[in-house]
């Protein structure tokens, strides 16, 4: 456990103790119904505490519960969250350089490599740019001089929105990416749904990780065994790869300036606290790299491009500069092989190494 | 907009803070536009149809109450009916009809060119065509004087809590309470109006939409059915559907608490009935005693004998069966329910007397849940009926729930523990309204029961609850 979460527990568990000490003398004072009501805040703030704010319980859930209980993206959310809310510190060492990314910087990067080198990876599936910035307590965790994501135009071009949006902690930045994404939908005349669910998670995080509880009743009824629901593990690479390039095929023009504008809110927000940004090109199977998608990738590239010219703390690495996967090399459309990972994972940690990060001036405040 | 729905809560909260704010008449009025906003959510386009009986009605009945001239009167009466089943018929049936006339033309080898007009069923027309027809018969019976006030008239056939999908409100019942100022709302009403919507919710969100997840495969599925399989979702669709409509009904009826109104109770624990009668007594209340009063009583009764009885029994529930959709199986469900009656009437010396046992009271309650059971079943047949796609499901369904009943124990064990997970809350509030004879009962809980009840349904919507998109399964009727 961090000690930034430890005094955090303390403290809430203090005034939590102290709300209770002051509601039980008074509470037979009290007019029935704010009698009730009072118990009952406290019942669920206790609750709350026991199921969802105590590192314990996640390790459980994580323990009983498997990818094919939950699901891909809520599964790699569950993995990071106790990484991101548990272990942060209240002053954390500095890191050089942190990872961020989605499922693919996480088939990459978390390797022995890696940990070796001491450079965490904050990756959820589906993470992409309209995540960043809400998810800037990663960089608060991690303190790092500089952030690296890897990033190809099956980021940029791909809906903003990822099922995994929905776990981001509640900030300005969460409902500002929403609103644009609202906004995109219907220029795109996509169905409009109020996004009522990632509203009512930021006030009930029941209903926030419900997810885990209804996996849990699944389990405990057997509803795997009984619905003869295919494992994700079991799906042949064939199956995967075909899932996957379904999803190349569908990429969108119009999606691109507004992932480039969320890229840019957090290279800014990154430049105002002294970090630098390293976007290392991202790729894909080789077999979906054709026609729309090549033509998508130049423009995602001179937008990207055009960022690094504007914004100083910005760089951008080339496939080319590093290392071009061949078609063998993936295990499915965009997730590639353990060693594979690892190869590019030495080659970018090298390259990196020969361009140290700059001073930036005063001495750098941990990210708020 | 869905009750379940956040645009709801916030429109509600918008509705409920103006109604505090006016006076009598502007509450109305208020209202008024509130149900036609909420309406014209679905497609404002249907609005014309709620307009258009709306005025048929009010006109017909004030033609009625104007004159003692029987053949007028009779004339206004059919003029309302006509045009109102016309345009029931019209919207919901002409489709069912052409297709089903072109197939038996064509049986006779006749070939008819029917044209189809695939146009979307206005959602709520069967409930507020009924609703507004109760009016002109009342009238036209002599039970209630029409209304010289049209707008208090429109709000009585739109409102918007009951609209949709019931309960189907009597003119006798509901008029007055919109003409008439209503008491201002207290902390007591707004309480029983709160919990009936959140135990409305709770059936909704938690129950019935949960255990659509278990009804839903078994019937997508292609035969060869399992015999348990069918079974166990048998069950499971008897309570989706008791929980997705009681609970509409009981946030319909809390959000008119709310707002100083009585909506009639729609549901009294039915499958606690012992037969076939009880059951329609307890069971959408608001529509069998609408087809009771109107159509079965209309039609003779049990006035002129035995075998006009059950011809009026069968005449009765057929339609029944039929105004919930135009498809045979409904028309089969119907069918089948009015057997049931005429069976029960037929047996009723045998069922409904109870055998001389020894230990009196206690063996008395063993034969009655007997009996329950036995009845329950015979409703889960009914709604194999209702639920299934095509007569030919009904077919394949039947055969394997009587001649292929072994099966794969994993699912049969899986449906019946999250039926066991799901459903004893249900049990348990019901047990205590069956008890009290009030909906609201658990309100008068002492207090720590009730807390803890409130929580348990909190914790059961927000963790296990069934956030999608899934209409109420009336919203179709």
């Amino acid at each position: 456990m961090g000690s930034g979460y430890l005094a955090t527990a303390v403290v809430a568990l203090a005034a939590f103790g102290l709300a209770l000490g002051v509601f039980l003398p008074l509470r037979k004072r009290l007019h029935p119904p704010w009698r009730g009501l009072g118990a009952a805040f406290f019942v669920v703030v206790g609750l709350r505490m026991i199921l969802f704010w105590n590192p314990l319980a996640w390790r459980a859930y994580l323990s009983v519960l498997g990818i094919d209980d939950v699901g891909f993206m809520p599964y790699t959310f569950m993995a990071t969250f106790q990484d991101l809310k548990f272990k942060r510190d209240i002053r954390p060492a500095r890191t050089e350089t942190l990872i961020i990314g989605s499922s693919q910087v996480d088939a990459l990067f978390d390797n022995d490599v890696t940990r070796e080198a001491g450079v965490p990876v904050f990756s959820i599936a589906g993470l992409g740019p309209s995540g960043y910035l809400p998810y800037k307590s990663a960089l608060r965790r991690y303190n790092p001089r500089r952030v690296v994501l890897y990033l190809s135009e099956f980021d940029i071009g791909s809906h903003p929105l990822a099922p995994s949006f929905a776990y981001t902690p509640p900030s300005w930045a969460r409902f500002w990416n929403l609103y644009e994404v609202r906004r995109f939908d219907k220029r795109m005349g996509l169905a409009y749904q109020f996004p009522a669910g990632i509203l009512l998670a930021d006030f009930f995080p029941e209903y926030k990780y419900s997810f885990v509880f209804r996996a849990l009743l699944a389990r405990a009824t057997g509803r795997n065994a009984a619905m003869g629901k295919k494992e994700f593990k079991e799906l042949t690479p064939e199956e995967l790869l075909a899932m996957h390039l379904e999803g190349l095929e569908n990429l969108k023009d119009e999606a691109v300036p507004l992932n480039m504008g969320f890229l840019e809110d957090f290279v800014k927000f990154c430049g105002e606290k002294g970090l630098q940004v390293i976007i290392v090109e991202g790729q894909y199977h080789p077999v979906a790299f054709r026609g729309e998608n090549v033509r998508l990738h130049h423009k995602m590239r001179d937008a990207i491009e055009r960022l690094c010219a504007e914004h100083p703390n910005a760089r951008y690495i080339p496939r080319s500069e590093v290392y071009e996967f061949a078609e063998s090399e993936f295990v499915d459309g965009t997730h590639v092989t353990k060693e594979a990972g690892e190869h590019f994972t030495r080659i970018l940690l090298s390259r990196l190494k020969k361009t140290p990060v700059e001073d930036e001036g005063p001495e750098r405040e941990t990210a708020r | 907009m869905l009750f379940n729905s956040i645009q709801f809560f916030v429109f509600f909260l918008a509705v409920y803070t103006l109604y505090l704010a006016l006076g009598h008449k502007k509450q109305n009025l208020m209202l008024l536009v509130a149900s036609y906003v909420f309406y014209g959510a679905w497609d404002w386009r249907f609005l014309s149809l709620i307009a258009i009986s709306t005025v048929l009605d009010f006109v017909c009945a004030r033609k009625i109450d104007e004159t003692e001239d029987v053949r007028r009167r009779k004339l206004f009466l059919t003029l309302s009916v006509a045009g109102n089943l016309l345009i029931l018929g019209f919207f919901k049936y002409y489709d069912f009809f052409a297709q089903n006339l072109q197939a038996l033309l064509g049986r006779f080898g006749v070939a008819a060119d029917a044209r189809f007009l695939e146009i979307i069923l206005p959602v709520g027309i069967s409930f507020y065509t009924f609703q507004t027809m109760s009016y002109t018969i009342d009238v036209y019976r002599g039970e209630m004087r029409s209304t010289d006030r049209f707008l208090d008239f429109a709000l009585f056939v739109a409102f918007f809590p009951q609209l949709v999908a019931g309960p189907i409100e009597r003119a006798k019942r509901l008029l007055p309470q919109v003409l008439s100022p209503r008491p201002r709302p207290t902390l007591q009403s707004f309480s029983e109006g709160a919990f009936l919507i959140f135990w409305g919710l709770f059936q909704k969100v938690f129950i019935a939409d949960n255990l659509a997840n278990l009804v839903d495969p078994v019937f997508a599925a292609d035969p060869p059915y399992h015999g348990a399989h069918v079974l166990v979702a048998l069950y499971a669709f008897a309570f989706q559907i008791l929980c997705d409509f009681a609970g509409y009904s009981n946030i319909a009826r809390g959000l008119g608490r709310c707002l100083g109104f009585d909506i009639m109770v729609n549901f009294n624990a039915p499958y606690s009935a012992a037969n076939p009668s009880e059951f329609w007594k307890r069971w959408h209340i608001s529509l069998s005693s609408w087809l009771r009063d109107y159509l079965y009583i209309g039609l003779g009764g049990n006035r002129r004998g035995a075998a006009r009885t059950y011809r009026n029994l069968i005449i009765t529930m057929l339609l029944g069966g039929l105004w919930h959709g135009a498809q045979w199986t409904f028309i089969l469900w119907g069918a089948y329910h009015g057997a049931l009656l005429v069976l029960y009437r037929l047996a009723r010396p045998v069922f409904s007397s109870e055998p001389d046992f020894p230990r009196g009271a206690r063996a008395g309650a063993i034969w009655r849940a007997l009996r329950v059971a036995f009845f329950f079943h015979l409703v889960c047949v009914g709604w194999l009926i209702f639920r299934a796609d095509s007569v030919d499901q009904i077919g394949a369904m039947l055969r394997a729930l009587f001649l292929a009943f072994p099966t794969d124990g994993a699912i049969v064990r899986h449906y019946l523990l999250q039926m066991a997970f799901f459903l004893p809350l249900l049990f348990v509030v019901e047990a205590s309204q069956r008890r009290t004879g009030d909906a609201a009962a658990p309100l008068r809980w002492p207090a720590a029961a009730r807390w803890a009840l409130y929580l348990v349904m909190f914790y059961s919507i927000m963790l296990c609850g069934e956030f999608g998109d899934r209409q109420f399964i009336y919203f179709q009727f």
